[in-house]
């Protein structure tokens, strides 16, 4: 069992989680920062399959600060597509009722409210910032680093970090012991004790409270918090931060050193895991309603997404990669076919609110590079900065939508190539799924694949999947109350759209030179050959669930995933997508033209060949 | 089913009447003019700094009740305002009176009003942001401005600014509020005839917008001693009637009333499914407009 199936079993431990005898139904909610999903779920003809989804804007903040009122819109919007009563007087009915009122059980995954953001400090936060990665992997959790504060008073630079740090928002400090032993020692520890004890006193001074000017929203000031610590590391060094941080910190909490062993690493996890749901979580207005109606307590949709991912790479025996790109963050999480997972987080990019990380860390060039259409920096900033302005808004000309997009594949390749990732490396990478706004709500599914390729560049053969419904981050929330009804929803109705097979070749040859033949071999003994030429994409004629055998013969230089040259044949039949097959040939990594009219050329041709329109209706 | 415009903390973009409490902060070694209880007017002096650069004084802004004094670091007034908010704003709380530039002349000679809030219902330009500060205005309230402009005038990322990680207002003497957003838009007329009735009249403006914590611009109009609150927030359901503006798309800035709400996801001119209703904009037109694009006015 990984870390986001423990943490996701540790949280409904902790929960307190009801027993549910059989269950017929059950809703599925999901608070995202933006957006709130809702899904109803009950059983068909003795299997468990979605029965009618609906999404109602997230409602946190004045005038409408209670999560639960977002949640009634999205339940509303269900009880009047199926014409089954849910909820009477504003309250959820449960259990289902003989006249098929009601629910049995209910599962709440969110992401309102942001990550868990930590600072994290310690003489091994360097040398182990790879196990904290894994033993934090899967969790909604922002790890930044605490910087070392000198006494007060401070000076111009010491207030400069204070306001930065304020500005986090932090719930929690993570002390890191040092490595085997080699980095820690009394003065080591003792000087860490001394900055966090230094950091809990100034960051507990409610700045927040006497500067804001308004202060008719409570929301709109940040009081100083007490924060929780927590120290992983030697037992012999918890001592001296313990007495150092007595009296200053609101708890804590001291778990054993970092290993590599996935069952040194669980402890850390379960500790993040519930602070998450003690801190985190606890600002968020009515989601303590929420919680009295859940079997179980809420868990992150990262964690939820990466148990549905876990699921489906060791039901199918593949490597699988979800990618749920939010307004406010983005999540990839990866799992392989001999059960290591491998998540990766970007906790502030998103497109929406989270445009302006985006922004901050690639820079408007790397965003634009995307854009067919004319589109100059300035426009570029005022749709990402009225993003933020606007958390609800939509995009609502096919100019904003291809700037959506942009900024979607940038978000991707931040988190899949950000710190403690180690997700990049995957290969092959059986099975892509889409899941979240983003992907739900494209104009064209080849928009959808476009961005995964371009984001997540695979290699080899990969099947695009889309979950329309966006389940997916819900469903690992369901399986903590109804393990059965999650797992045979995830294979019935999460890949409810496969966008086909694709071919991605790496390696070169000149361009317009064929790359690779590919063969399609049908049952009924029709057969279709096609050369595909280097640096292009190909939409091949495999119906939407039509199966034929594939053969591959690259060029000496192109790779297909087993080697330079080397020929490929199928011995299963391989299926067709709602886009057919794709063959992908503009190499590894991707590579765009620098020169704009090269560029957009190039963006076009490509889009074109999957069928997507360009120009002003791309 | 209801559904809410949900981008402005107190349901709609201006409130007439509402009861406010807002600190003033006060520099260092300030000292308090004011009392605990004291009824304070919007020009009165509050508190007032002597230093080596002469006197600094903060005034109240706003006709109300002193509710709270932090002797050397704020007094809280509580009354009663009309209240306009901005969709983005940059610099801290100023005070002065609604001026407005004459019509007709250059932005680069005509007069400033110095320690005035100019309204100016067009996008502003950043010559116009650049004289303001350097003629001694203390605030712009302005239809739109370019997001580039408003960068190279405050000199910050502003994306930096709204998450809260950095604060333009120490660097700037002058606060901006637009009441459109970025681009090219003009105010709403309804907006800017309010701002019109009130030249002259001492109003508290505010830039600071971090929408991740809900900090949203605004300005404060007093209003006189005795006037009856409104209760808020405002009605901000999207419903059948409702008067509405458009804030993005082909029909950005269009007013108009909400007719009609569709059961199913309609397709947007961006070619995705969204929910939406049917608006009959003021012009006799009617157009589907998808919900995310609609703030409620009335």
């Amino acid at each position: 069992m990984g870390e986001a199936t423990r943490a996701a079993a540790g949280q409904a431990e902790r929960g307190s989680a009801r027993a549910t005898p059989a269950i017929r139904s059950a809703l599925m909610i999901d608070c995202g920062s933006v957006y709130t999903k809702i899904a109803l779920i009950g059983l068909v003809e003795d299997r468990y399959r979605l029965l009618a989804r609906a999404q109602a804007p997230t409602t946190t903040t004045p005038p409408q600060a209670d999560v639960q009122l977002g949640v009634r819109e999205a339940i509303g919007e269900i009880e009047r597509l199926t014409g089954r009563t849910l909820a009477r007087n504003g309250q959820l009915i449960i259990p289902e009722q003989n006249d098929g009122a009601g629910v049995d059980a209910v599962a709440l995954a969110t992401s309102v409210g942001g990550p868990l953001r930590l600072l994290s400090t310690g003489p091994g936060r360097e040398a182990l910032s790879a196990l904290i990665h894994r033993a934090l992997g899967g969790l909604f959790v922002q790890v930044e680093s605490l910087a070392t504060l000198p006494p007060p008073p401070f000076d111009a630079e010491g207030q400069r970090t204070v306001a930065q740090t304020r500005a986090l928002r932090p719930h929690g400090i993570l002390v890191v012991g040092g490595a085997f032993g080699g980095a820690r020692g009394p003065l080591a520890i003792e000087a860490t004790a001394q900055n966090v004890a230094r950091w809990l006193d100034t960051l507990r001074e409610s700045e927040g409270e006497s500067d804001s000017p308004n202060p008719d929203f409570p929301s709109q000031a940040s009081p100083g918090r007490v924060l929780p610590v927590v120290y992983t590391g030697v037992a012999d060094d918890a001592a001296p931060l313990a007495s150092a941080v007595q009296g200053r910190a609101a708890s804590f909490q001291s778990v054993g050193p970092l290993a590599p062993s996935a069952n040194s690493l669980a402890p850390l996890n379960r500790a993040i895991s519930a602070l998450y749901d003690t801190t985190a979580l606890l600002d968020i207005p009515g989601l303590s309603g929420l919680r009295s109606v859940a079997n179980a307590a809420p868990i992150a949709s990262i964690t939820s997404l990466s148990g549905v991912v876990r699921y489906l790479s060791q039901h199918y025996k593949m490597n699988v990669v979800g990618v749920d790109v939010g307004a406010n963050s983005t999540a990839l999480a990866g799992a392989t076919a001999d059960g290591e997972f491998l998540p990766a987080l970007h906790p502030t990019a998103g497109v929406g609110p989270g445009m302006g990380a985006i922004l901050r860390a690639v820079g408007a060039p790397s965003v634009l590079r995307w854009m067919t259409l004319t589109t100059d920096e300035n426009e570029l900033r005022e749709y990402a900065l009225t993003r933020m302005l606007r958390p609800h808004a939509l995009p609502s000309t096919p100019r904003e939508l291809e700037m959506e997009y942009a900024f979607a594949r940038e978000a991707i390749r931040l988190a899949l190539h950000g710190p403690g990732s180690r997700l990049s490396g995957l290969s092959p990478l059986d099975v892509a799924l889409g899941t979240g706004g983003v992907f739900a709500n494209v104009a064209h599914p080849a928009q959808a694949a476009l961005i995964l390729l371009d984001a997540l560049e695979p290699r080899g053969i990969t099947s695009l999947v889309l979950d329309t419904a966006q389940l997916a981050s819900m469903l690992g929330a369901a399986g903590v109350i109804a393990a059965t009804a999650a797992m045979q929803v995830a294979e019935s109705d999460a890949v409810p759209l496969p966008l086909g097979p694709m071919i991605s070749t790496f390696g070169a040859v000149p361009e317009g030179q064929p790359a690779v033949r590919v063969a399609l071999e049908f049952a009924d003994g029709r057969q279709h050959v096609e050369d595909v030429a280097q640096g292009t994409l190909a939409r091949l004629p495999l119906g939407l669930g039509e199966r034929a055998l594939l053969s591959l013969y690259p060029a000496p230089q192109i790779d297909v995933g087993l080697g330079p040259g080397r020929q490929a044949r199928a011995s299963e039949p391989i299926e067709g997508g709602a886009l057919g097959m794709l063959v992908d040939t503009r190499g590894r990594p991707l590579q765009l033209p620098t020169a704009t009219s090269e560029r957009v050329a190039r963006l076009s041709d490509w889009r074109q060949a999957l069928g997507i329109e360009t120009g002003e209706r791309a | 089913m209801t559904t809410y415009a949900l981008d402005y903390p107190l349901g709609r973009p201006v409130a007439p009447a509402i009861n406010v409490r807002r600190r003033r902060a006060l520099p260092p070694g300030a000292t308090p003019f004011v009392q605990l209880n004291e009824q304070a007017h919007p020009d009165q002096v509050i508190a007032e700094m002597r230093g080596p650069n002469g006197v600094s004084q903060t005034r109240a802004g706003l006709a109300g009740r002193v509710v709270e004094v932090k002797t050397g670091h704020s007094v809280t007034i509580e009354g009663v305002a009309t209240l306009i908010q901005g969709i983005v704003g940059v610099g801290g709380p100023v005070v002065g009176p609604l001026s407005f530039l004459p019509r007709g002349e250059s932005l680069a000679v005509v007069p400033i009003p110095r320690g005035g809030i100019i309204v100016y219902p067009q996008r502003a330009s950043l010559t116009l942001l650049q004289r303001a500060a350097s003629g001694g205005a203390v605030g712009v309230i302005a239809g739109s401005a370019s997001a580039l402009e408003l960068e190279a005038f405050t000199r910050t990322d502003l994306s930096s600014v709204f998450d809260g990680f950095t604060s333009p207002q120490g660097r700037q003497s002058l606060t901006v509020m637009l009441t459109e957003g970025f681009g090219d838009q003009t105010m709403d007329a309804a907006i800017f005839q309010l701002f019109t009735q009130r030249a002259g009249d001492v109003a508290l403006l505010t830039g600071l917008t971090q929408p991740r914590i809900n900090l949203r611009p605004e300005v404060l109009l007093p209003l006189p001693l005795g006037t009856a609150p409104m209760p808020t927030p405002l009605d901000n359901a999207l419903t059948e009637g409702a008067r509405v503006s458009v804030t993005a798309g082909p029909l950005r800035g269009a007013r108009g009333t909400l007719v009609y709400m569709f059961a199913y996801p309609q397709i947007s001119p961006a070619d995705i499914l969204t929910r939406s209703a049917l608006i009959r904009l003021d012009d006799g037109s009617t157009k589907t407009v998808a919900l995310s694009a609609l703030d409620r006015l009335g």
